[in-house]
């Protein structure tokens, strides 16, 4: 049995369970002269709201990659779900990820040239495990559907238009459908408010709290905007945990 | 795997470049294949013309001139040889048969023969076919005619009618026999051979038209019609005539003799030789034609690679996207090979189409101008490689950006970079 479906089932009784766990990790570019991201330690429990804070440029879009699997850190270990995944290999990575892992990014989350209810099943494409999970009652097509429709857009209405008719706050909480479909334990969100307005930008955060605890997922929000992290269960500076920082912004 | 839908509904979104794109390599690939299918029914048209004839001969010039002007009606005779040459070869004893040829009159831009009946029982073509009258008989009196099924057909022509023939071969002509005129007394089936556009008329009614025509224009003294009847019609002169011979082992032999025929200067060819020296000919023409038509297709691919190029790097936030759902690098070289696969494919499958029209439009028109049969054939297993050809082509062409791709998501992996 995989790891991420006891880590469902434990996440109300035990948030101590961690969900993402990083030991000694080091990363470095390559050609780089030195680490671009050096985090002894850094503990995420299960079902947590973590907000990630960091400047442009301080190692926050590298961070992520590394969670995704999609970069390998050089030494040290990034657990998701108990499992190593700096020791499995790159296609593995890439399924662990399309497995358990859902990403929302800032802006131009959708393929311009797949449907609406297309763009939001995208991941079960992908992902046999999410498929199964989203299809246990209704058909894929009407999973998005309530996705959507929990997160206030009526696919009927852009039927037969296409995504990029959408606004910018539209094509977000498409981009949020997405990552939850075939609930995916750990939830990424990397500055999806950031081409928001205020208004805008704390009704959408309203709607992702209540879809992720609805699906009983861990979040991490990336973000610069400080103004965010009181509505979070917890706030992680990357500059306080990256000790390639300190002496990279040095230079 | 679903995820190729994915590669259809991107190609979807392009329809415009996408359509050009295909219609570019649809269109390459109809030359290239136009090109192969005319050369090979060139050549088979060619092949058909003549059969079961042993020897050609006529007044000494070139082997591929003399075949052409005598079966294929293209060009000129350079000069005349004497019916006496003609007889003596003829009562050879090991010649079965012979047909006289007299050319050089035409018929609203048709070639008038004079010949004689051992035409309508000797001459052969296609797989030794005789010809055969769809209506009516071989001439019987010197100014009856017998008409190819293509002449019959485009003028309309029917058995009883009258016809004027025109001096000279061009297709406009100003000085008519019209002292003269025949009756069609038969029509020929087609045979999709140069006998199709020809008027059969007999060797005496060539004789009696050109009565006080011996300075090549009507300046002699002219004869009435009637008048040409009672006249001696034997022709002094023929332009080439057909040899059958009774046993082939002969042919050699009597081709050496007639060669050094020492009353005047003849000609004997055998028809395959100089068709192969015609190909020989042709053979430079051909292979150029067919090595630009190959570029063609090369260009076509090139274009089908510059339009998945140049669209890569506006495309790399949809692969950050398709990589952070779960796909893997490999899935985004394979949607672009199978991007420019399908592509190539499309472009093949149209071209194909492109061919038929194009042979359907072509098909009557060179008939007419050209005098060359096309038959509209299913695709020979010649085609079908060089269309195989082309399909390789294209997906080693996709392989390129493919690789391109799948290095770029390697290095982008989930960063959108726009």
């Amino acid at each position: 049995m995989l790891p991420g479906s006891s880590v469902t089932q434990a996440t109300s009784a035990d948030l101590a369970e961690p969900i993402v766990n990083l030991q000694g990790m080091g990363f470095a570019w390559p050609n780089a002269v030195r680490d671009t991201l050096q985090i002894e330690s850094l503990t995420i429990a299960s079902g947590e709201r973590i907000f990630l804070q960091g400047a442009s440029g301080s190692g926050k879009t590298t961070l992520l990659s590394l969670l995704g699997g999609v970069l390998v850190p050089q030494r040290g270990t990034i657990s998701i779900l108990g499992q190593d995944i700096s020791q499995l290999k790159s296609s593995k990575r890439d399924s662990f990820r399309a497995d358990h892992i859902g990403f929302v990014f800032q802006m131009f989350n959708l393929l311009p040239y797949l449907s609406l209810l297309d763009n939001v099943t995208l991941p079960c494409r992908f992902s046999r495990k999410r498929h199964q999970k989203a299809t246990q009652q209704v058909t894929l097509d009407g999973e998005a559907t309530r996705l959507l429709e929990q997160l206030q857009l009526d696919p009927k209405q852009f039927k037969n238009r296409p995504v990029t008719d959408l606004s910018v706050g539209q094509q977000q909480r498409v981009a949020v459908a997405r990552a939850l479909i075939g609930q995916p334990e750990l939830i990424i969100a990397d500055e999806p408010t950031s081409a928001l307005d205020a208004d805008a930008r704390f009704a959408f955060l309203d709607l992702l709290f209540k879809e992720v605890e609805e699906s009983r997922a861990t979040l991490i929000f990336v973000s610069h905007d400080p103004s965010l992290r009181t509505h979070f269960h917890r706030t992680v500076k990357l500059a306080d945990i990256n000790k390639a920082e300190s002496r990279g912004s040095a230079v | 795997m679903s995820i190729y839908m994915l590669t259809l509904r991107s190609l979807a979104n392009r329809k415009t470049t996408v359509l050009l794109t295909v219609i570019a390599i649809a269109i390459s690939v109809m030359l290239f294949l136009g090109v192969e299918t005319l050369r090979r029914e060139a050549k088979a048209s060619f092949a058909n013309t003549v059969s079961g004839t042993d020897l050609i001969v006529g007044a000494r010039s070139g082997s591929v001139q003399l075949l052409l002007y005598s079966v294929f009606r293209i060009g000129n005779a350079t000069n005349n040889i004497s019916w006496e040459s003609y007889e003596k070869v003829s009562k050879h004893r090991q010649v079965a048969w012979t047909i006289p040829f007299s050319l050089g009159d035409s018929h609203r831009g048709y070639r008038v023969l004079g010949t004689n009946l051992d035409y309508f029982t000797h001459f052969r073509y296609g797989n030794k076919r005789n010809l055969e009258f769809a209506e009516g008989n071989a001439f019987d009196g010197v100014y009856e005619a017998v008409l190819g099924a293509e002449v019959a057909k485009k003028l309309g022509y029917q058995l009883g009618q009258s016809i004027i023939l025109s001096h000279g071969t061009g297709k406009v002509s100003f000085s008519d026999h019209s002292d003269k005129p025949f009756v069609v007394s038969g029509i020929l089936k087609s045979t999709g051979t140069p006998v199709d556009r020809t008027v059969h008329v007999s060797l005496e009614g060539i004789e009696a038209i050109h009565i006080g025509w011996e300075t090549g224009g009507p300046t002699g003294k002219l004869v009435t019609a009637e008048e040409a009847l009672a006249m001696d019609l034997q022709p002094e002169v023929i332009t080439a005539f057909l040899v059958g011979l009774k046993s082939k082992m002969a042919t050699f032999q009597l081709q050496r003799a007639i060669n050094n025929y020492r009353g005047e200067p003849l000609l004997a060819i055998l028809p395959g030789v100089a068709l192969q020296e015609l190909w020989g000919l042709l053979a430079v023409a051909e292979n150029a034609l067919l090595t630009i038509s190959g570029f063609v297709v090369v260009t076509g691919l090139i274009g089908m690679l510059t339009v998945i190029w140049s669209g890569l790097n506006e495309r790399r936030r949809e692969m950050a996207i398709l990589r952070s759902v779960g796909a893997r690098p490999r899935h985004i070289f394979y949607l672009l090979m199978l991007e420019s696969t399908l592509l190539a494919a499309a472009g093949v499958l149209f071209g194909v189409a492109l061919l038929y029209l194009g042979l359907a439009v072509a098909q009557p028109i060179l008939e007419q101008q050209v005098g060359i049969f096309i038959q509209i054939r299913l695709l020979s297993s010649t085609d079908l490689y060089l269309l195989a050809a082309v399909l390789l082509g294209g997906c080693l062409v996709g392989a390129l950006p493919a690789y391109r791709a799948y290095r770029l998501s390697l290095a982008d992996g989930m960063t959108i970079r726009i």
